[in-house]
């Protein structure tokens, strides 16, 4: 007991875990970030996944039309898969969090559900490569299967009592690409024992999206979840989180993952400090330029900020970021020629993303990066870094 | 101290290398010149006290584990930077501090990291205590219920000299605030506290008063 609130007594890691922590510390701090290996499970995953596009177009070649890839990819799809339809999609819930109850204990999992029964995930994080389908070991890449119209209507009716339970603590979100403001204004607060540590499922409401948020102790101000709203949040984070587990088959039209292929990438250029847009297109290959030359680029510029010492965000200098939304086909156009510059190393096996120059002081590097659209006709950023 | 920052004598060994008790500051300035080893050893020196802390701000002693690599991956990261002599652990503790409460972005920033951390090894003294560890989260977890009624920076100083009993001159240079803000923040936080629940401060009924204040 110490201060004025009972709090349990202070215990070690176990020495070995101590042990472990202290090898991958100094492992992580040793290797340059762009020589980081991947996990060996990784690599074989990429090896499988280059098995794939030779099969993939052998097939194509062969005359099959459908060309399913059964594990999720990292970046653009091999030539000729087939992309997802339909190509546009309505919007039923966008739910995004960190889970607690998978077996390794926190995986950042991502998932949209359309009303036509399409739900498209993604998993981070470690134990990624105990799901079969993942990309690698550090993502599942995105993943696709397909509900019937009673599976998306159990969906419904759980967020719809979420939300009526949740109602104080909603707000409204633009629905567009921006990364949505995290800590949220008003969250419900969950204990530890949760089955998400924090997260936040938002539903379409007009021109905006409508979000409850959640978050366990020590991040921001909130309001203790009730029992009530405690069970209809576990419902939800497990009916979008892991919905094989509680949907019987009848609500199921494709319960098979297969990998989720966009139609269109959006294709963008971050640098700080801000460049012209001629300098950064200067800095890629001639033929990638090109491409990109021939695109509307939407430039926008903002803060560029960083968490230290005590206080809250800092700004350390300003950032940039062109855009341009391209048809895979254009994608794999840009990203061909890039092929020899290193990737992100921030990104790498999480996301496609080539560094254009190095970053200025502790500002960050340019790059440009490849960004899947989703059915509802938004991308949206891949955290890595 | 000597001139090359040894203190006293030796006081333990690792592997080949007779090692003595190096200073914080000393472990520090070493770090910052790229010395991983130096660094190791901050790391096996706070680990402990940070882990504690991050389990006593988010309730689960398997995120406060991650959190413990996140902050030091952090230090590690911000190595150039300058700081008073002996005051690397409340530098640690504001990192921390940061970390969990922007806990969403530092775990996405550093999830390729944490994918290799290597899975557990057994280990049957930890298993032991397993079930006190998990009546250690569900007390954690009726106190940060009470805590979270607080604004978050009154949260933050409580936790700093409350429980993990940092000096006021600390908590200021972990939090980057005035050593007199502390102060008054943590006057406010026990003010509230004793609204939330009055019979909190009177020693022999506190942990009886908490537990009725939570299951009320």
């Amino acid at each position: 007991m110490r201060g004025d609130v009972s709090i349990p007594p202070s215990r070690d890691l176990p020495p070995s875990r101590l042990a472990q922590r202290r090898e991958h510390l100094l492992s992580e701090i040793a290797l340059p970030h762009s020589r980081r290996p991947l996990p060996r499970r990784g690599l074989l995953a990429l090896a499988a996944a280059a098995l794939i596009v030779m099969v993939g177009t052998a097939s194509a070649i062969g005359g099959v039309r459908d060309f399913i890839l059964d594990r999720g990819f990292i970046g653009l799809p091999p030539v000729g898969a087939t992309p997802s339809t339909p190509e546009n999609g309505e919007l039923v819930v966008n739910w995004v969090g960190r889970l607690a109850t998978d077996p390794v204990h926190g995986q950042f999992v991502r998932v949209w559900l359309y009303a036509d029964g399409r739900i498209i995930w993604s998993r981070a994080g470690r134990g990624s490569g105990l799901i079969p389908e993942s990309a690698n070991e550090l993502t599942s890449g995105y993943l696709e299967q397909r509900l019937a119209p009673e599976g998306v209507e159990v969906v419904r009716s759980e967020l719809a009592r979420l939300f009526e339970l949740g109602r104080a603590h909603l707000e409204t979100v633009a629905d567009d690409s921006t990364p949505g403001p995290f800590p949220f204004g008003s969250p419900l607060l969950v204990p530890a024992g949760h089955s998400s540590f924090f997260g936040s499922v938002e539903v379409p409401g007009g021109d905006e999206l409508v979000r409850l948020g959640w978050y366990g102790y020590g991040g921001p101000e909130g309001t203790p979840a009730t029992p009530e709203q405690l069970a209809a949040l576990r419902r939800v984070d497990v009916l979008l989180t892991d919905p094989a587990s509680v949907l019987p088959s009848s609500s199921w039209a494709v319960r098979k993952i297969r990998a989720y292929v966009p139609s269109h990438y959006e294709v963008c250029m971050d640098t700080s400090p801000p460049k012209d847009v001629s300098q950064l297109l200067s800095l890629l290959p001639t033929h990638a330029a090109d491409v990109l030359r021939g695109k509307s680029l939407k430039g926008s510029e903002g803060d560029l900020v960083e968490a230290r010492g005590g206080n809250d965000l800092v700004v350390i200098g300003r950032s940039a970021t062109y855009c341009a939304k391209l048809t895979t086909e254009e994608a794999r156009n840009v990203a061909g020629p890039l092929s020899g510059l290193d990737q992100e190393p921030n990104s790498h096996g999480v996301i496609l993303a080539y560094r254009l120059a190095d970053p200025v002081g502790n500002l960050s590097p340019t790059s440009i990066r490849f960004e899947p659209y989703f059915p509802h006709g938004q991308y949206t950023r891949t955290d890595s870094g | 101290m000597s001139a090359d920052g040894f203190v006293g004598n030796p006081t333990f060994v690792v592997g080949h290398e007779r090692a003595v008790e190096l200073d914080d500051s000393v472990l520090w300035s070493r770090a910052r010149s790229g010395d991983s080893d130096a660094f190791g050893m901050l790391f096996e020196r706070h680990a402990r006290t940070i882990y504690n802390y991050c389990f006593h701000r988010v309730g689960s002693w398997a995120v406060a584990e991650d959190l413990v690599s996140i902050v030091f991956l952090e230090a590690w990261r911000r190595r150039q930077k300058l700081l008073p002599h002996g005051k690397e652990l409340p530098w640690l503790f504001g990192i921390a501090t940061n970390v969990v409460r922007n806990r969403r972005r530092s775990e996405r920033r550093y999830s390729a990291a944490l994918g290799r951390v290597p899975e557990p090894i057994p280990e049957p003294t930890f298993a032991d205590d397993s079930d006190q560890r998990v009546d250690d989260e569900e007390l954690i977890g009726h106190a940060l219920g009470l805590l979270a009624r607080l604004p978050r920076r009154e949260q933050e100083v409580f936790a700093l000299c409350a429980w993990s009993e940092l000096s006021y001159e600390d908590a200021a240079i972990a939090l980057g605030i005035p050593v007199g803000t502390v102060r008054s923040r943590l006057s406010r936080a026990r003010t509230r506290l004793r609204e939330l629940d009055p019979d909190i401060g009177h020693d022999d009924e506190r942990m009886q008063t908490v537990k009725e204040a939570i299951e009320r």
